[in-house]
């Protein structure tokens, strides 16, 4: 038995050396597709919007988080978690994201009869590293908060809550309304503006307290995070606003990108984006016919991917447009190399 | 018990049989040829549409010289041969605008695919008629194998892919024909036909797996002179 052992081994190596064939790849990275994908494994026939996420991993792999009616059957949106997995095949050039539902006890936590609206995590690095685990030095980040919309006491306030990602991402603490900044208006979709001013905590917001829906930039007080301070000094940004409505900021980096119904764009909700440069941000510009359509988009994100892996950042963004699962459906698209 | 070995001594026989007919006719001759090579099989496809997209070989040059020991049915060669295939730019290029939606201009710079091989094995013929012979040959042995430097520059993009230079050796099997006519006692002309096959390993230092195989199989089509000593 021994001597056709030895044999039966060699052949068996043989024909695995001989059956590895590493392709040779056409790319030296992943891009993500500049025209709009639905991203038909989050979407259902009802309306689904108003995302963000965390990213894990190389930014291969994170968890979305968006506004859907499809649990009451279009009475209300609550807030629902997926997690994806992104991938990019360096031979053909093919990019898809693969997604599947996930239970998430920050979900159940902020969840309520009510419209819960415009989820955004102020943290979205948990580095994960298949050699040492979770980097607990960023884990280890006070600064973990989920901030979200809800119509609750009849008009949109922000909502905020505390979490960790530790076995899932788990609550830490009360729902609370961020009331230095709500009012007897509507506010909503909160995001955070990191490393303007490193003592003073800016966020920026969507408010029609001047009458239409404009956008905001509210600002902490020294040394405090923005829903630890009660003195809050708010400041409409009049570049960004305009006489229709402006709404769902959202930033990373130095790039703000928004929703906006006003003049001299495709028709309903176009997407636009402005950049930050010194102190100010820039004329808001419009996507274009790439992006937008004669129908409404909405909510728009950035995705920003490992530059090592990817040739460009995308954004996911939600709309009405035909050829959807019905009513808003989220699509992702990418921006072009080195932002626009 | 003597049964199981008759076939055996049956083939002996024979071959000793054959073998004592070709003593007395044995050649030995270099075989100096050249022609085109084609490439084949995933090698020569032109498309990126699979997981194991095409390499886009093109077909080259080939020059090669064997080293034939032959009786009447039997023989011995061993060869020596070098082949080129170009690289099918355009077809690459076109490619990646596909792939791109035409976003940006794509330049493809490319060298061409150089193999450089020695094999040896057996020959099997046929004996001499009208003064042509047709040999059969199966053969093997190494051959470096040199894999183009690739780039691919795009002015939207940047740089999609780059590829170093690399060479490896591996291992070559190889099948030839031989169709060999007699001008004189001592000269020939020949046509030949080989089949050659090797899977060598490159590294691309920018690929996410730092390394991929090559499929490498081209059929060379080549006509040459046979020198009998």
């Amino acid at each position: 038995m021994r001597r056709i052992r030895i044999p039966i081994l060699f052949l068996v190596v043989m024909l695995i050396k001989m059956s590895c064939n590493q392709p040779r790849l056409n790319f030296d990275r992943g891009f993500v597709p500049l025209i709009p994908e639905n991203f038909a494994d989050v979407n259902s026939a009802y309306d689904d919007y108003n995302s963000d996420l965390i990213m894990y991993w190389s930014s291969s792999v994170f968890t979305l988080t968006f506004s859907s009616n499809r649990m009451s059957q279009g009475n209300h949106f609550d807030i629902i978690s997926f997690d994806c997995i992104t991938e990019s095949k360096l031979t053909n050039g093919e990019f898809s994201i693969m997604a599947g539902e996930v239970q998430t006890n920050l979900v159940d936590a902020v969840n309520s009869p009510a419209n819960e609206l415009g989820p955004y995590f102020t943290f979205d690095a948990a580095y994960y590293n298949f050699l040492y685990g979770f980097d607990h030095e960023i884990l280890d980040d006070p600064e973990r908060r989920f901030f979200f919309t809800s119509d609750e006491t009849g008009n949109l306030d922000i909502y905020y809550t505390y979490f960790s990602t530790d076995g899932g991402i788990l609550p830490e603490g009360n729902v609370a309304p961020l009331s230095s900044v709500n009012t007897d208006a509507d506010e909503g979709y909160f995001t955070l503006h990191k490393g303007v001013n490193d003592d003073r905590e800016n966020v920026y917001f969507t408010s029609n307290r001047d009458g239409d829906f404009d956008i905001f930039r509210a600002t902490g007080e020294p040394a405090k995070l923005i829903d630890q301070s009660i003195d809050v000094e708010v400041l409409k940004i009049d570049i960004l606003s305009s006489d229709a409505d402006d709404k769902c900021p959202y930033i990373k980096n130095s790039m703000m990108v928004f929703t906006s119904d006003r003049g001299g764009g495709f028709g309903g909700f176009d997407l636009y984006y402005s950049t930050f440069v010194g102190s100010k941000w820039s004329e808001p510009v419009n996507f274009g016919a790439r992006i937008n359509t004669e129908y409404d988009e909405y909510r728009p994100i950035i995705v920003e991917t490992d530059s090592s892996a990817f040739f460009n950042d995308f954004m996911i963004f939600s709309s009405n447009r035909p050829g959807g699962m019905g009513g808003y459906d989220l699509y992702y698209a990418g921006l072009k190399p080195g932002g626009y | 018990m003597m049964k199981k070995y008759v076939p055996f001594i049956l083939v002996l026989l024979s071959l000793h049989g054959l073998t004592s007919a070709q003593e007395r006719s044995w050649k030995k001759g270099v075989l100096i040829h050249t022609g085109i090579s084609i490439p084949f099989s995933n090698y020569a496809s032109k498309t990126m549409e699979n997981y194991y997209s095409g390499y886009f070989a093109n077909p080259g040059a080939n020059l090669g010289t064997d080293l034939l020991w032959y009786g009447k049915i039997f023989g011995l060669g061993a060869s020596l041969g070098y082949a080129n295939q170009t690289f099918a730019r355009e077809a690459f290029r076109s490619e990646y605008d596909r792939i791109l939606n035409g976003e940006g201009e794509t330049t493809v710079s490319a060298g061409i695919y150089q193999s450089l091989k020695g094999t040896a094995g057996l020959i099997l013929k046929t004996p001499e008629f009208y003064n042509t012979e047709i040999m059969f040959t199966a053969q093997a042995g190494m051959a470096l194998i040199v894999h183009p430097e690739i780039t691919v520059e795009n002015s939207f993009w940047g740089t999609l892919n780059t590829i170093n230079t690399d060479s490896d050796w591996q291992p070559m099997s190889m099948m030839e024909v031989i169709v060999k006519y007699r001008m004189t006692e001592k000269i020939g002309i020949s046509l030949i036909y080989n089949s050659n096959y090797a899977k060598p390993y490159f590294t691309d230092d920018t690929g996410f797996y730092n390394g991929f195989n090559v499929p490498v199989r081209f059929r060379n089509v080549n006509i040459g002179i046979l020198i009998n000593f």
